[in-house]
């Protein structure tokens, strides 16, 4: 009988004690905030690896990042060589489907003109134009003038905005 | 034991299981006939952890047969680990088990250094136990609120998402990446800690330790919970030796084992740091699923100690070793274990010189974990297979590779 | 009801011409309907309680953006569950598959034509007001069982299995901790029973005494058991059995099945506060009959009724469910001897004459 007793009340205490909990987290701030109008863009981290920016003037066409890769996702095509000596780059595509994100094709480039940026979205319209993402044809996501040394380039406004979000509340 | 010619002792899945039970049990009344319903759960359910097939005859609510189906989620990893080269690999073991992808990359870059006879510096060492331990802390928080979210207390899951955060965010600013991180490379790590990440990490243990009486406050002490699993899915220690077990599973059923203590890797032997195990002092029999979720929250509290001893110890120096421009390792063989949060993680190589391996092997401590339920699982009722299965803590990724 | 319908048809000479039956019928359809409609959207705002404050409970924000802090999310999940493909398992058993939600759906609403929302603002005011209630809400297990049933699929069987042992079980300790309220008032007339409580917060039948005291917890504990809630909702667990006796129901038939749940939890909550917690009368001597005031003790029980539906909702988000032989365990080992033991205590408790309210059961403790 007294075990049944303490079962009863150890079911309705620990109950109680839990609720109490909850409760407290029902009149605390939430830590999640809304979720951000499609204008703006949230910022990680400098090393991110989300989507690729590449430079195409100044890829050298050297194929060191299409051996780095694993999956084999890059493809590239050259036109034949300028007045210079220097070959064109006739086609830097880059396929989504397969890209792991690793981050393999970044450190082999001895000229910096392929980073890793903030931006992970590639929804589309249509699959051709969500997958394969070919960069000499102005396709992709927004380039900045990122390099290796200056890895915040061109992310002041975001910075900008999630110290303001940060600064509205939230436990961000 | 025979394995007629194939490289496993493991009967292929379309076989009957061999303790199929074949009389008709619980004729209750004279003309009553009873079946017994053979029940699919999965490959997608919302309780198996990702894409378990599980075939279960039950009499009613009592489970008498139960047989796992994996590979659902075979992706080849072993077969790409013989196909590209070394540094080419490392990527692919972070999906391995992608919610302790750290502590995969820890575990093959150590096989591979090994293979090749690499030294890396001191430093590196260092940042490769403090991001595991965290990577332990955040997988280990995952189990316990998931586990919750099994049995129906699904508030916890939630809170732990908050505290998770902080760490991915963590894990984030130093890799670019917020479950798969490829960070640990061959060599060291990819690249030096900053003291803004430092001062981080320091408030992310903390909040930890703040908030995990919370979640015990609301799972372990809470009586709903205890009586869902306190007794239930009790592996013993023979059982748990003979399947294979590794990790808190093992460690539930008594057996005081734990890599980083006497098997040390890396530099785990300069850390003072305890290793809870199944005792039957606390709530529970042991060896059952209460015991397992409580060696887990205890480890998250070791964690925060092994990382705080880790900061204090840490010198400076380089984070990445030289390695020559093409890697490729003597002829030989190397077999490589660390302790993952879910058990023993093993890596077998066989180089014959090349850049790229011979033989890539990996062992995953969930495939061992799972296929115990076999075992353990007759006589449990239904509702007591999702709280069995759940806390064992599995990843398909870790079962299919 | 039937004084105010007597009273308009005196007032407007027309409706004197019609056949009186007749018009208290169409007075009475239409107050269902409005009742109905009140309660459909009553059911509609509180999925959206529900969701806030599960998700302030988990540190996080919740629906609010279809609508004004998210009011019209439930319109939205309507026309959502509306739009979706109605599917019909190819093996299921038709008619009894599509009479199921039907079934449970009028289970649920129409145990509303006797609940008293204010003074004479009832549909039907029965003498046997809570007996019907009880009984009405029984209802509600056939047609879980046809839905497990004809749903032809073992997961629907299983749900529909554990479903019905718990709500017969649980109705017991329902019954019987409510009998403790009725022995205690002499009627089982709800608009009696809120009357009585009327004047200071000591007659509201929770404080008058030990044993309606527990029995309003015992109350709770069973009407959560019986809505199918968690900790008792191993019928709907969702990470065991998908959806339990419901999985194979899609779009509109689904939807029937949650506003049926939504519909019962504010039945409770409103059945809880009539008969426990003063139903319309505010805590102190305040004479809520007239005809307007009647409207300001309609908002007093609202806000009761507000109140039980937060509880009912903190105690979701906070506990883990129960297994079925500890819900069985729970019923018959701790709920039914206690509200036995509330009856009979209870049952002694007018025998002694210290019932009367008005701070009698004090006056009585204190040897008066």
């Amino acid at each position: 009988m007294r075990t049944y007793l303490k079962d009863v009340w150890h079911g309705i205490s620990s109950t109680a004690k839990g609720m109490v909990l909850t409760g407290r987290h029902f009149f605390t701030k939430p830590t999640t905030i809304e979720y951000p109008d499609p204008g703006e863009q949230t910022y990680f981290s400098p090393y991110e690896r989300g989507l690729h920016e590449f430079e195409p003037e100044k890829c050298i066409v050297c194929h060191l990042c299409a051996k780095a890769c694993p999956v084999d996702c890059i493809t590239i095509e050259d036109g034949g060589k300028a007045a210079d000596g220097s070959k064109i780059l006739t086609r830097y595509e880059i396929d989504y489907a397969k890209c792991l994100f690793c981050s393999l094709c970044i450190d082999p480039c001895p000229v910096d003109c392929i980073h890793m940026g903030q931006q992970y979205d590639l929804a589309a319209f249509d699959r051709e134009g969500g997958v394969r993402i070919d960069f000499t044809k102005g396709e992709g996501p927004w380039r900045t003038a990122k390099t290796s040394a200056d890895p915040d380039a061109g992310l002041a406004p975001h910075l900008a905005r999630i110290a303001a979000r940060k600064k509205k509340g939230g436990e961000a | 034991m025979s394995t007629n010619g194939r490289s496993t002792a493991l009967t292929p899945s379309e076989a009957e299981p061999a303790h199929e039970l074949h009389e008709r049990q619980l004729l209750v009344g004279r003309d009553l006939r009873t079946e017994e319903m053979v029940l699919n759960i999965g490959p997608q359910h919302p309780a198996t952890h990702g894409v378990l097939r599980v075939v279960i005859k039950t009499d009613g609510e009592i489970v008498r047969a139960l047989q796992p189906h994996v590979g659902n989620l075979h992706r080849c990893a072993e077969k790409i680990g013989e196909s590209v080269p070394y540094y080419q690999w490392v990527p692919y073991v972070d999906r391995m088990d992608y919610l302790a992808a750290m502590c995969n990359e820890h575990v093959a870059c150590m096989a591979i250094e090994q293979l090749g006879d690499i030294q890396i510096p001191e430093r590196a060492e260092y940042i490769r136990v403090i991001v595991a331990e965290v990577q332990r802390i955040l997988s280990h928080l995952m189990a316990i609120g998931v586990y919750g979210l099994d049995l129906g207390a699904f508030t916890p899951f939630l809170h732990q998402f908050r505290e998770r955060e902080r760490g991915m965010d963590l894990l984030d600013h130093i890799s670019g990446g917020r479950l798969l991180y490829h960070y640990v490379r061959i060599g060291g790590v990819k690249r030096d800690l900053s003291r803004d990440w430092l001062d981080e990490l320091d408030a992310f243990l903390a909040a930890v330790e703040k908030r995990l009486p919370e979640y015990n406050l609301l799972l372990m002490e809470n009586r709903i919970f205890q009586e869902r699993t306190c007794g239930i899915g009790v592996i013993d220690r023979d059982t748990a030796v003979r399947w294979g077990v590794t990790g808190p599973g093992l460690r539930a059923a008594g057996v005081d084992w734990d890599l980083r203590r006497d098997a040390p890797y890396s530099v785990y032997d300069r850390f003072d740091f305890d290793v809870p195990h199944g005792e039957s002092g606390i709530a529970g029999v042991l060896g059952d699923c209460f015991q397992r979720h409580w060696i887990r929250a205890k480890e998250v509290e070791q964690s925060v100690r092994i990382v705080r001893q880790a900061l204090a110890q840490m010198p400076e120096g380089p984070v990445m070793a030289n390695l020559p421009k093409s890697f490729r390792p003597a002829a030989g063989e190397v077999y490589v274990r660390g302790e993952n949060p879910r058990g023993e993680l093993a890596c077998y190589f066989v180089s014959e010189g090349k850049d790229t391996a011979y033989r890539c092997r990996c062992r995953g401590p969930s495939y061992s974990n799972i296929a115990v339920i076999t075992e353990v699982a007759e006589g449990v009722l239904i509702a007591d297979l999702v709280a069995l299965i759940g806390s064992m803590d599995i990843v398909l990724g870790e079962v299919d590779r | 009801m039937q004084a105010w319908l007597d009273q308009l048809i005196r007032e407007h000479g027309w409706l004197q011409a019609v056949p009186a039956g007749l018009v208290y019928t169409i007075a009475i359809v239409l107050a269902c309907k409005l009742v109905l409609v009140f309660v459909s959207v009553i059911a509609g705002e509180t999925v959206w309680l529900e969701r806030r404050v599960a998700g302030r409970m988990q540190a996080r924000i919740g629906p609010n953006r279809v609508g004004p802090q998210g009011l019209l999310q439930f319109v939205a999940d309507g026309v959502k569950l509306l739009a979706k493909e109605d599917i019909i398992p190819a093996s299921a058993d038709k008619i009894v598959f599509l009479l199921a939600p039907i079934i449970v759906f009028a289970g649920a609403f129409v145990a509303f034509a006797v609940l008293p929302w204010g003074f004479g603002l009832v549909p039907a005011d029965m003498n046997i007001g809570l007996f019907v209630i009880l009984s009405l809400t029984s209802i509600e297990v056939v047609g879980v069982i046809m839905a497990g049933w004809a749903s032809n699929s073992k997961w629907a069987v299983l749900g529909a299995m554990r479903e019905v042992a718990q709500m017969i079980s649980y109705e017991l300790p329902l019954g019987i901790s409510a009998l403790a309220v009725v022995i205690l008032a002499g009627t089982l007339n709800l608009t009696d029973i809120v009357v009585q409580q009327e004047g200071a917060i000591w007659n509201w039948y929770v404080f008058r005494g030990p044993f309606a005291f527990i029995a309003f917890f015992i109350f709770a504990t069973a009407a959560l058991a019986s809505l199918k809630r968690a900790p008792f909702d191993l019928p709907e667990a969702e990470s065991e059995l998908v959806a339990g006796f419901h999985t194979e129901y899609t779009g509109f038939r689904f939807a029937v099945f949650f506003l049926a749940e939504y519909a019962g939890m504010i039945l409770f909550a409103v059945l809880a506060s009539v008969l426990f917690l003063g139903g319309w009368s505010p805590g102190f001597p305040v004479d809520l009959t007239g005809p307007g005031m009647r409207w300001v003790g309609f908002g007093i029980l609202f806000a009761k009724t507000l109140f039980l539906l937060f509880v009912m909702i903190w105690v979701r988000w906070s506990l883990p469910r129960f297994r079925v032989d500890r819900v069985m365990y729970l019923c018959y080992k701790v709920l039914l001897p206690a509200s036995v033991v509330c009856v009979v205590g209870a049952a002694l408790q007018v025998l002694l004459g210290a019932s009367m309210g008005d701070g009698g059961f004090a006056a009585w403790l204190m040897g008066r």
